[in-house]
């Protein structure tokens, strides 16, 4: 049953960055849904969900080489690391790893797309929009992102992801 | 201490294991990645082009906004429009036949004919906004590898220039990279100087400054006093690419004249005739016998 739920967060995921990419809208929502993932789910079960969706997202671009599978990884280390971090459970505080997943995820594309020869024009005017917008969206995105779906999962009566962290119920939620 | 060393030890084999996965997955890329392509081109085309769908759906239902007499004078100015087209297509008609005629009798071997495919943007990257697209139409519609994209000119919607080439085509979507993209190799002809060279042959990537994105012009002779401005179109090189079609405008020769350089030809700049960033109407072009007949049903 998580396996499930989790592929349907992997599913919106992918679906709607293809969707918002199509419009011209860079936002790397599926990097917050990775590290949300990650969060919940022991690191090599996250690790795997995350290899399929850095082919899934590279297969759509078309890259040649799967950048998105190396982003990922880091993310379900860090995501796994931050997991262990008691003092920031509160939901509003994950605007702090919502931040670092962002960078995580833009920071690396933005220098596999940096040529040499490019103007400073050329990186403030196409690179600095992407960075902030990314940033902007996903401190807002991974709380509300984290709310809802753990909300989600207790309601759905998810057994707990990560036993290890404590467990799951409807009135002792892991995250706050 | 033998809790701490298993301890080790679990964390060691997950690092390993984790590696592997790693490893395997980026080794295994290249199969899977064909797979997934396959499974977004074919398997999730319905829903990816939902959102086209609702777009040109709201697109035309803003049509009922619009009072009568502004529809009426908008239909007007159509069919006067249609019937310029309509005169322009009789005379096309006309001079191909007359074409093919003197071709005949000169012994010539016959031209090729194209057919126009008409497609928009089904899904798009913002990393590669300027690179590279997928279209809505692909194998069943007749279209191939290599066939020229077209769309209109900047600021014009009466000419169409050339926009990039298709890449690789599914059954029901093609992947087209543009002029912009570095893998777009395609021959050009300085129209002002009547000479061919090669978008993107060579090493050097596309240029990218504040005056805007330019492709390089490979090949071109020495020789010439190359002056900006100048027409650039398709050379006609490649079979599936008529030539003649509007490609962008010469931006001037790159690389100095040291002894360093390459003095047995000079690399220039493209700039694109298309609006790379806005494009909406494509048309692709087909070579006639290429397109797949329908079956005739009995």
């Amino acid at each position: 049953m998580s396996d499930i739920f989790i592929i349907l967060i992997i599913f919106f995921g992918i679906v709607s960055q293809i969707i918002l990419g199509t419009a011209g809208i860079y936002l790397p929502v599926l990097a917050l849904l990775i590290f949300y993932i990650a969060l919940n789910f022991k690191f090599l079960h996250t690790l795997f969900y995350a290899m399929l969706c850095g082919i899934m997202i590279d297969a759509v671009a078309g890259r040649d080489v799967p950048w998105h599978i190396i982003i990922f990884a880091v993310l379900t280390v860090v995501g796994n690391k931050w997991a262990s971090i008691k003092q920031f459970r509160t939901w509003y505080f994950n605007f702090i790893p919502g931040l670092m997943a962002a960078a995580i995820q833009v920071v690396p594309l933005a220098l596999i797309n940096f040529q040499f020869d490019d103007s400073v024009y050329f990186i403030i005017n196409e690179w600095l929009p992407v960075f902030a917008a990314s940033m902007f969206f996903a401190a807002l995105f991974m709380p509300l992102a984290a709310l809802v779906l753990n909300d989600l999962g207790v309601k759905l009566k998810l057994p707990p992801y990560r036993p290890d962290l404590g467990i799951m119920t409807r009135n002792t939620r892991r995250w706050y | 201490m033998p809790g701490s060393r298993k301890k080790y030890r679990q964390v060691v084999g997950m690092l390993a294991v984790a590696g592997a996965l790693i490893l395997g997955t980026a080794a295994a890329f290249h199969g899977f990645g064909t797979f997934f392509s396959r499974v977004y081109a074919d398997f999730l085309y319905p829903y990816l082009e939902l959102p086209n769908r609702a777009k040109n759906l709201l697109s035309e239902q803003t049509m009922f906004f619009h009072g009568k007499s502004t529809l009426m004078e908008s239909l007007k100015e159509l069919q006067a429009e249609n019937r310029i087209l309509a005169a322009r297509y009789a005379s096309a008609v006309e001079a191909q036949f007359e074409n093919r005629e003197l071709r005949r009798l000169l012994e010539l071997d016959r031209k090729l004919d194209f057919s126009y495919v008409n497609a928009e943007i089904h899904r798009r990257e913002p990393m590669e906004w300027r690179e590279r697209f997928i279209i809505n139409r692909g194998a069943a519609a007749g279209i191939k590898v290599g066939s020229p994209v077209l769309t209109f000119r900047r600021g014009q919607t009466g000419q169409v220039v050339l926009c990039g080439i298709v890449k690789s085509v599914s059954r029901h979507t093609a992947e087209v990279i543009t002029i912009l993209s570095p893998h777009a190799k395609i021959s050009v002809k300085l129209k002002e100087y009547d000479i061919s060279g090669f978008i993107n042959a060579g090493t050097t990537p596309p240029s990218r400054t504040q005056r805007g994105e330019f492709a390089v012009i490979n090949y071109l002779p020495t020789g010439y006093d190359y002056q900006q401005g100048g027409e650039v179109v398709t050379g006609g090189f490649e079979t599936h690419i008529p030539a003649g079609i509007p490609v962008g405008t010469f931006d001037g020769v790159i690389g100095g004249d040291s002894v360093f350089d390459n003095r047995l030809y000079v690399n220039g700049l493209l700039s694109p005739a298309a609006d790379l960033d806005n494009i909406r109407f494509l048309i692709v072009l087909t070579r006639k016998q290429d397109v797949m007949v329908p079956e005739p049903k009995l």
